[in-house]
């Protein structure tokens, strides 16, 4: 890894092409688990990748290219996110909506899915950025304070935080 | 988790840790022991299981392989068309911008872009906003995904300001300063400066 990153800090087009095959589809996951729009995380996933190819030659190597990548992807999300006014569901309503029914039929875990969406997307942008970057692609809270630009107590916080939110929003009192 | 003790009920961040499988085997032995005996905590923690398995089923919607397999290219192709704007649409500003204007303008041509790191090499963002007054980001106008302003303070942050110049390439530095002396040269009133600066 530590090999990829000087080769791109290095100019290597090869390297460049090799970090895009390997990261651009975890970006994508990131960006949308972050924005919740398929299109929106695309446009992002670009232009990350745009950034990280102008400023390849600033990467110093002090973290691992994917962590300088990640944190690249979650500073362009905040940007994006400033901007864009999103609707909040209501807290009673996605509490209700999960405790009618339990059956796992495709209709129902369609529901689920979208309801597991709108409540990521009640967390506030740090919380939700942690959240994600330890829930969904299991970071260590070392790996996750690097990208965020914290510390590791930090990261943990915004971490239980998020958590304890999402459990009583799911109805956990 | 070493504080964990047998006497008390775990914290809620413990729990969360517990079941989030990151305690020492120590510690999430002590905290299943406390389990047997404590309905509250057992309670608590069955409802962030609960709460876990509903967020599992969260799944990233299927995108087409062409847009990876093109992502390089494009990459490369957005970097080349926002080249220009970005270095036609910064808003740097503030003192000590404009003391790097002065100085370009007053400096011989060889030794101007030195001038950019004695400048500004020690200066972090964050005392270039503080300093400005305003987040003083650039406009990135790429084709393919609109119109973006980079914000110094979330994409540059805890960086210097020289990081930014740093991310150009020798001769867009050598353009940078081109146009800077023609925008002043050709037009050095407020209005223009304003315009250009964004300030």
């Amino acid at each position: 890894m530590k090999d990829l990153g000087r080769r791109l800090a290095g100019g290597d087009e090869e390297a460049f092409n090799e970090t895009v095959e390997r990261f651009s589809r975890q970006v994508f996951a990131v960006c949308f688990r972050i924005l919740r729009d398929t299109e929106e995380a695309k446009d992002m996933v670009q232009e990350v990748f745009t950034r990280v190819y102008l400023k390849r030659h600033s990467f110093k190597g002090h973290s691992s290219v994917y962590t300088w990548i990640y944190r690249i992807a979650i500073n362009l999300c905040f940007s994006h996110l400033k901007r864009k006014r999103t609707e909040t569901v209501p807290l009673d309503e996605v509490a209700y909506r999960l405790a009618v029914g339990e059956d796992t039929a495709d209709s129902r875990l369609e529901e689920l899915r979208d309801l597991v969406g709108k409540m990521i997307e009640t967390l506030p942008a740090k919380q939700r950025a942690v959240f994600v970057l330890r829930f969904y692609e299991k970071l260590s809270f070392k790996e996750i304070a690097e990208v965020m630009k914290t510390s590791v107590g930090g990261a943990k916080a915004n971490y239980h935080f998020a958590v304890e939110h999402l459990r009583k929003l799911a109805g956990g009192g | 988790v070493s504080t964990l003790k047998r006497d008390r009920h775990p914290e809620t961040g413990e729990l969360i840790d517990f079941v989030d499988g990151t305690l020492s085997d120590e510690s999430r032995n002590v905290i299943l022991e406390h389990l047997k005996t404590c309905d509250r905590c057992s309670t608590y923690v069955r409802s962030l299981e609960k709460t876990f398995e509903v967020l599992s089923h969260d799944q990233v919607p299927q995108v087409e392989p062409a847009f990876f397999a093109y992502l390089a290219a494009k990459a490369r192709r957005s970097d080349e068309r926002a080249g220009w704007r970005r270095l036609l649409v910064p808003s740097l500003a503030g003192a000590a911008v404009v003391a790097f204007i002065m100085l370009v303008l007053l400096m011989p041509a060889q030794q101007e872009l030195d001038q950019i790191d004695l400048i500004m090499a020690d200066m972090t963002t964050q005392e270039l906003i503080e300093s400005v007054g305003e987040d003083v980001g650039y406009e990135t106008v790429l084709e393919d995904v609109g119109g973006d302003f980079i914000s110094l303070e979330d994409y540059y942050q805890g960086e210097t300001v020289y990081d930014f110049i740093e991310t150009l390439s020798r001769a867009e530095q050598e353009q940078l300063v081109v146009e800077i002396k023609k925008i002043m040269g050709s037009d050095t009133s407020s209005s223009s400066n304003q315009t250009f600066w964004g300030c």
